[in-house]
């Protein structure tokens, strides 16, 4: 199956991409960040940043500022830990497990925001047009 | 023994499933050869699974009163890096290690829980032996009062782990994969009531006769801007 891969990125507006984060984005991170999920290595969660954000929010907007600048070394923050979930009660090969990745939570905020769905929207997209499997983060 | 002897794995330790799942920790050691040729296996039993070192923040931590200060006092001890990720980092580090400290007297619920009942009991054994002192009245109250905020820290504790099972059944974004097929017949039936009849027919089985599948004549449709 042959597709024009220039043609099908250009029908999306990705313009908002290079823009430097505000505020509203912020907020809206950290209201759609899930209060119970699994922690990363780091352990701390979604809910930890919901409950003291007024403490920690000065770093971690400045966090965010770097990083759009560029001027960050993710090292110390780009840790993971990469699980495999069962999809079946027995699995035996590895088409029966789905693998995840269990982010620190510093890393997870700076890669939570929308324009990153938009774009996972179209990779997701081309991704299933070619039939290759994705993982998710 | 023999003078050449055959070095093959003779003595083994069979176990279950079963068995397994019952007494995850079963350990079999090899012992010394004495005379035979044939080693004692010492086999020791065990249902309990040691917990890992790592530090993991519990939801029901919130409902304890201080430790929101906790969190301020740590956050702000921290030394200040020129790298933000770096700066971060070490934030957590420090509060990471304050957290697990403070954790030690709030992490065993189940005792603290029973502490309180049993407390709560011996207060009202006192009672009927003699009437009590306001301050042991006082303390009843609060004890009472602090009993249910107890038990409902340890729903949410237990919240917290009934959501591993849904993961198993797929979460938020292969939920959003399986459903676009189901979008995309919807879609179909809306391209049905506006093309011509003829052509969408053709369509539909020129799609079934590639692609084998409805569900993958999604793709020849669902390519438009969300």
């Amino acid at each position: 199956m042959s597709f024009d891969l220039d043609h099908l990125v250009t029908r999306y507006d990705l313009s908002h991409l290079d823009d430097p984060f505000n505020m509203e984005e912020i907020n809206t991170v950290l209201k759609e960040i899930p209060p119970d999920k699994s922690r990363g290595p780091d352990g701390f969660n979604g809910l930890f940043m919901k409950k003291s954000w007024d403490i920690i929010k000065n770093d971690f907007i400045k966090l965010t500022n770097d990083f759009y600048s560029g001027n960050i070394n993710l090292a110390s923050i780009n840790i993971a830990f990469i699980t495999l979930i069962p999809k079946v009660n027995n699995p035996e090969t590895m088409n029966e497990l789905r693998p995840t990745s269990l982010v620190s939570m510093p890393l997870k905020f700076i890669t939570d925001y929308k324009r990153k769905s938009s774009l996972c929207f179209i990779i997701i997209n081309m991704a299933s047009l070619k039939g290759k499997q994705f993982m998710t983060v | 023994m023999q003078d050449d002897p055959l070095f093959e794995k003779l003595d083994r330790m069979f176990s279950s499933a079963e068995w397994t799942s019952d007494f995850p920790n079963t350990m079999a050691f090899p012992l010394a050869r004495l005379g035979s040729d044939h080693i004692p296996i010492h086999i020791q039993v065990g249902a309990h699974i040691p917990k890992a070192q790592l530090f993991k923040l519990e939801n029901y931590w919130f409902e304890f009163d201080g430790i929101m200060e906790l969190i301020l006092d740590s956050w702000n001890m921290a030394p200040i890096k020129q790298d933000s990720a770096l700066n971060i980092n070490i934030k957590f580090k420090y509060l990471r290690a304050a957290m697990e400290k403070w954790s030690r007297n709030h992490s065993n619920l189940h005792k603290i829980i029973d502490n309180c009942s049993y407390t709560l009991a011996l207060l009202d054994g006192i009672e009927e032996q003699r009437s009590l002192s306001i301050m042991e009245k006082n303390f009843r109250r609060i004890l009472k009062a602090h009993t249910p905020k107890l038990l409902e820290t340890k729903i949410i504790y237990w919240t917290n782990r009934a959501k591993m099972r849904w993961e198993q059944l797929g979460d938020e974004n292969t939920k959003k994969i399986i459903l676009l097929p189901f979008k995309a017949i919807e879609e179909i039936i809306l391209l049905l009531s506006r093309m011509t009849m003829a052509t969408t027919l053709l369509t539909m089985i020129i799609n079934l006769l590639l692609y084998g599948t409805l569900t993958k004549t999604y793709w020849v449709f669902q390519i438009t801007p969300p």
